[in-house]
């Protein structure tokens, strides 16, 4: 038992001294081993803001490596100086604490919540004049809190484009042989060529964070070279925006309104609930199939109504319209008044009117979805299913993803099309006029494929509703003094 | 002040050293093995809502490392709870105490949450040459959480396959630095753990101005090793003490890989039943006679729409043919004595193979892979699926059966269509047309082009061999989630040590 203690100390022991040297190794880097360094402080309000804050950090910590150009300093390193610059009395101790540890860029960030909204003030203030350009505040608002990190993440893989490595000479060797601070982590790959401001170098070994490079021309210890290798950034801009989508449809699931599964439940109204609906009440029962997907307090839009059953009159009183009434109502009966060209689109005008109602039945849904904020279901996969759903209904791709003035234009240019194609199809025009439906059908497809989203709340999320409302600076003067700057702007 | 600060700062190390080594030579015993030193510092979360599930990777990763027997690893609570201690955590501080501590490889990882599904990252780091705190291998993968129910008993079990998969994959990656040694007696040997055996590169650092840069090696030539002896293939190879061979740990990968198949199989699946291949023989002609509406509602049943819609683009081609063969056949052009086409036979032909076997692999697709996606994780034991008897019989009748059978949907419908376009194409050559002869009574059959005809079947038989080979020797499709990207960082400089040429080997591979 006793000798089980004491392994235990004396592990304890060795790993607390390896560890101390290893800190000490680390901290003897300022001649210039490791990276350009950034120090990253969540700046807690509350209780209730603090973890977003601690979230929000952490992210922007994760992306300062993935650019692999600012080495995040370790959180201890960063609360130690925090205490010193709090004892000694200076104006800003963050500042302080940051130039008692020689970053280079600090960033600050604070999280707080106003009304549904989240907000995270992100400010960047660079130490090194090297990087003055960095300097900035960003204001981020989400009505989603899982995206205020995301966002004050994507801000920081935006300030990485085409931002360079730059390397010091750490050593000199012969056969112009150098070794820089720049590996691995910054994105340098072994027995490849870079260009640099002089001439191109070529990185013969690497390791995580250094690098054998050969250099042509001639270098001292301590100098500088730009490596013009840039950060992946659009790699990460991309996952970070798929991950601000994934929260967004998460949040606006018309899962949490509805029980069972909504995605069964769209397929069987689109397919079934709404045709049955409307044969009974003919324009407002695609409004009623509505309710099957469990939409609360649901209210109709009466443009929709007045067009859909319009349209379903037109569908069943054209050809008596066109010939003064003098046809018989029925496609299949073929009166003495009832020609073959009046009798196949009266056949079309009702073989086609279940396009008219499920058309109807998706601007409804549509309507219905911008009313109440939620999203369609198979959303994550909104280009195939808008695809798919132009397939089969006139415009139907672009009332599935809330265009619903796009959705009617296609609607009501395929079926004229089609319908003037159909009475006119033993000539010439008539069969450019499928053809031209065809086209229009097959545009309707790539463009319901292609175009965004048109429900704004679900855009709000994505965009990048940046401002930099204030931002505030220190300067040294020319007796030493500190200058703060202080800037408001707006745009206009 | 400043000069004795920097003066004890200076001496700190020293100081420290010395304690250091006092400690390694009379405690540690660890430094004192060949097997490489590995520690594993931590599986990270995101966020919160997956502090839970990064501490069940971090002991599950920490298990398989033990589990290898390839590692000497350190105590990683006591490492963990240091490291934290003394605010090592990022990845310098953490890669500059593996330095210090002599450690060879670091496992870490990190847990993120994605809504819908758990991302999980895993990263092995080499410190000594040739990686010098590269990454030698990473792992990224997403795990599935919605609509499952999935508790801690499933959390480990999916922890534990993605570290075993991890681990794997990294010994496949990583090269362990062995140096050879000189006994007191003056015979050279191998310092290692493990008996090596094989061909290998022999590597002599170039000179190198101080220990602690990164170093590059040159190649002195290839020597034979069998156990710690080692027997020179080239005469004119002179080696020395500290010169290095790299070796790998393939076999040792296979057989993880293996066993975590092999255990997951256990759990998932009912075991090896012939009464289960029996069923499926049976049941072969009614399921594939249902195919066309039993299909369609398996999927709709399942919710895999995704399937529906794969199902509705590749089937109504067949169906078409199948419904065509059945309203247009032969009969039908007899009884007005007219000719019968050539297509119109094929059609037929080919719609009565439609109906009694060709629909199979659709309903099997239909439930196969649901079936494989609860397998996957972990959602209970799955009937009449994992054996491979049924999955040779699917492939032997249908296109692409075995395939879907396996959960492999993408290589199922490949197979469906290939063998359909070339089953189709022979009974179309061998089903010419008859011309009806007004004066005779009778049918006459048009010739037979037999050389098309065969060349169609050889290829429809080699597709068939193919296919049956595939199918058994693929593996069920019941990894839990989708491997996001695979890394591998080995970068080897190889130099010729005499004519300073270099040749650089950069292997990236993704997917």
């Amino acid at each position: 038992m006793i000798q089980k203690h004491f392994k235990a100390i004396i592990h304890i022991n060795f790993l607390t001294l390896v560890i101390l040297l290893s800190f000490i190794i680390s901290s003897q880097a300022e001649d210039g081993t490791y990276s350009d360094k950034v120090g990253i402080f969540g700046i807690a309000g509350n209780r209730t803001n603090a973890a977003l804050t601690t979230e929000t950090a952490d992210y922007i910590k994760k992306i300062f490596t993935y650019c692999g150009r600012f080495m995040p300093e370790e959180s201890k390193q960063l609360d130690t100086a925090l205490e010193k610059a709090k004892n000694s009395n200076s104006r800003n101790v963050y500042i302080h604490a940051g130039e008692l540890l020689s970053l280079d860029i600090l960033v600050m960030v604070v999280s707080y919540q106003l009304g549904n909204a989240v907000y995270s003030d992100v400010n960047i203030v660079p130490l090194n004049s090297a990087y003055e350009n960095f300097k900035k505040t960003i204001r981020i608002k989400s009505e989603n809190k899982l995206n205020i990190p995301l966002k004050a993440g994507r801000e920081i893989a935006i300030l990485h484009r085409n931002l360079p490595v730059t390397a010091l000479i750490k050593k000199k060797y012969e056969n112009g042989l150098y070794l820089i601070n720049a590996g691995e982590w910054h994105g340098l790959r072994e027995n490849t060529v870079y260009p640099t401001q002089k001439s191109d170098i070529k990185i013969e070994q690497t390791g995580r964070f250094e690098s054998l490079a050969r250099i042509p021309h001639l270098k001292e210890i301590k100098e500088k070279i730009i490596i013009r290798t840039y950060p992946e950034t659009d790699k990460i801009l991309e996952e970070i925006t798929n991950d601000i989508s994934g929260n967004t449809i998460s949040k606006y699931s018309i899962t949490d309104i509805t029980s069972g599964n909504t995605e069964k439940r769209l397929l069987e109204s689109v397919c079934l609930v709404n045709i049955g609906t409307n044969l009974i009440i003919p324009g407002y029962g695609a409004f009623l199939s509505t309710s099957y997907l469990g939409f609360e307090n649901p209210k109709p839009d009466p443009y929709n109504i007045t067009l859909s059953t319009s349209l379903i009159a037109m569908h069943l009183l054209l050809p008596e319209l066109m010939t003064g009434f003098d046809v018989n109502f029925f496609p299949w009966k073929q009166d003495s008044d009832k020609t073959e060209k009046m009798q196949n689109l009266q056949k079309f005008l009702w073989i086609s009117l279940p396009l008219t109602f499920s058309a109807s039945y998706m601007d409804q849904l549509a309507y219905q979805f911008i009313q109440s904020e939620k999203l369609p279901p198979f959303f994550k996969n909104r280009n195939n299913m808008a695809g798919l759903f132009s397939l089969f209904i006139p415009g139907g791709g672009l009332f599935y993803k809330g265009r619903r003035a796009a959705g009617w234009g296609f609607y009501f240019s395929e079926m004229a099309l089609a319908g003037y194609g159909i009475y006119n199809q033993n000539k010439d025009k008539g069969r450019y006029a499928l053809y031209a439906s065809g086209a229009v059908k097959i545009f309707d497809i790539a463009y319901a494929w292609f175009c965004s989203s048109g429900f704004s709340f679900y855009d709000r999320e994505l965009e990048r509703d940046v401002n930099t409302p204030v931002t505030i600076g220190f300067r040294p003067g020319a007796e030493n003094e500190s200058i703060i700057t202080l800037m408001v702007s707006t745009g206009f | 002040m400043k000069n004795s600060t920097q003066n004890t700062t200076k001496h700190l190390p020293g100081l420290i050293s010395i304690c250091f080594f006092i400690f390694i030579l009379l405690f540690n015993s660890a430094l004192y093995a060949s097997k490489p030193l590995a520690a594993v510092t931590g599986v990270k979360s995101g966020n919160v809502r997956v502090l839970a599930v990064s501490a069940i990777l971090e002991d599950q990763l920490i298990n398989v490392v033990n589990t290898t027997g390839i590692f000497d690893l350190i105590n990683s609570g006591l490492l963990k709870e240091q490291l934290v201690k003394h605010g090592c955590i990022e990845e310098e501080c953490v890669l500059a105490f593996a330095k210090t501590a002599k450690i060879n490889l670091i496992f870490r990882g990190f847990v993120y949450d994605k809504g819908s599904s758990i991302q999980i990252q895993l990263l092995a780091q080499g410190i000594d040459y040739p990686y010098f705190g590269k990454i030698v291998y990473q792992y990224t993968a997403g795990i599935p959480v919605k609509g499952l129910n999935l508790t801690a008993a499933e959390y480990k079990y999916i922890c534990e396959e993605h570290a075993g998969y991890f681990i794997s994959d990294c010994l496949r990656e990583y090269k362990s630095l062995t140096y050879i040694k000189t006994s007191k007696d003056n015979n050279t040997y191998i310092d290692s753990d493990f008996p090596v055996n094989g061909k290998f590169t022999l590597y002599r650092f170039e000179e190198s101005p101080e220990e602690k840069d990164l170093k590059k090696a040159g190649i002195v030539g290839s020597i034979s090793v069998s156990g710690k002896n080692i027997t020179i293939t080239n005469e004119e190879i002179q080696f020395r003490e500290n010169d290095f061979i790299l070796i790998s740990f393939d076999r040792k990968a296979d057989f993880l890989e293996k066993v975590y198949y092999g255990r997951k199989r256990e759990l998932v699946f009912n075991g090896n039943s012939s009464a289960d291949t029996a069923i499926m023989i049976f049941s072969t002609v009614p399921l594939s006679v249902l195919m066309p509406v039993a299909a369609p509602l398996a999927y709709y049943r399942n919710s895999d729409y995704y399937g529906l819609g794969l199902w509705a683009l590749n089937t109504l081609p067949y169906l078409y043919l199948e419904y065509d063969g059945f309203k247009n056949r032969p009969n039908t052009y007899e009884d007005s004595n007219s000719d019968i086409p050539g297509k119109s036979r094929a059609r037929f032909r080919f719609g009565i193979y439609m109906c009694l076997a060709g629909g199979i692999p659709l309903i099997i697709d239909a439930f196969s892979n649901q079936m494989h996606y609860l397998a996957q994780s972990y959602q209970g034991t799955q009937p009449y699926v994992g054996h491979t008897a049924s999955a040779i019989y699917l492939s032997l009748i249908s296109g692409g059966g075995g395939l879907f059978y396996k959960g492999y949907r993408y290589h199922g419908y490949a197979y469906f269509h290939l063998h359909n376009f070339l089953l189709y194409s022979f009974l179309k050559e061998m089903s010419p047309g008859k011309s009806y002869n007004e004066q005779k009574g009778t049918y006459t059959k048009d010739s037979i082009n037999r050389k098309k005809a065969y060349t169609w079947l050889g290829a429809f038989t080699l597709l068939k061999i193919f296919e049956i080979t595939h199918v058994s020797l693929i593996r069920d499709n019941i990894k839990n989630g989708k491997q996001i990207d695979k890394g591998f960082a080995f970068e080897p400089v190889i130099y010729d040590y005499n004519n300073d040429i270099n040749i650089g080997i950069q292997y990236t591979f993704s997917f």
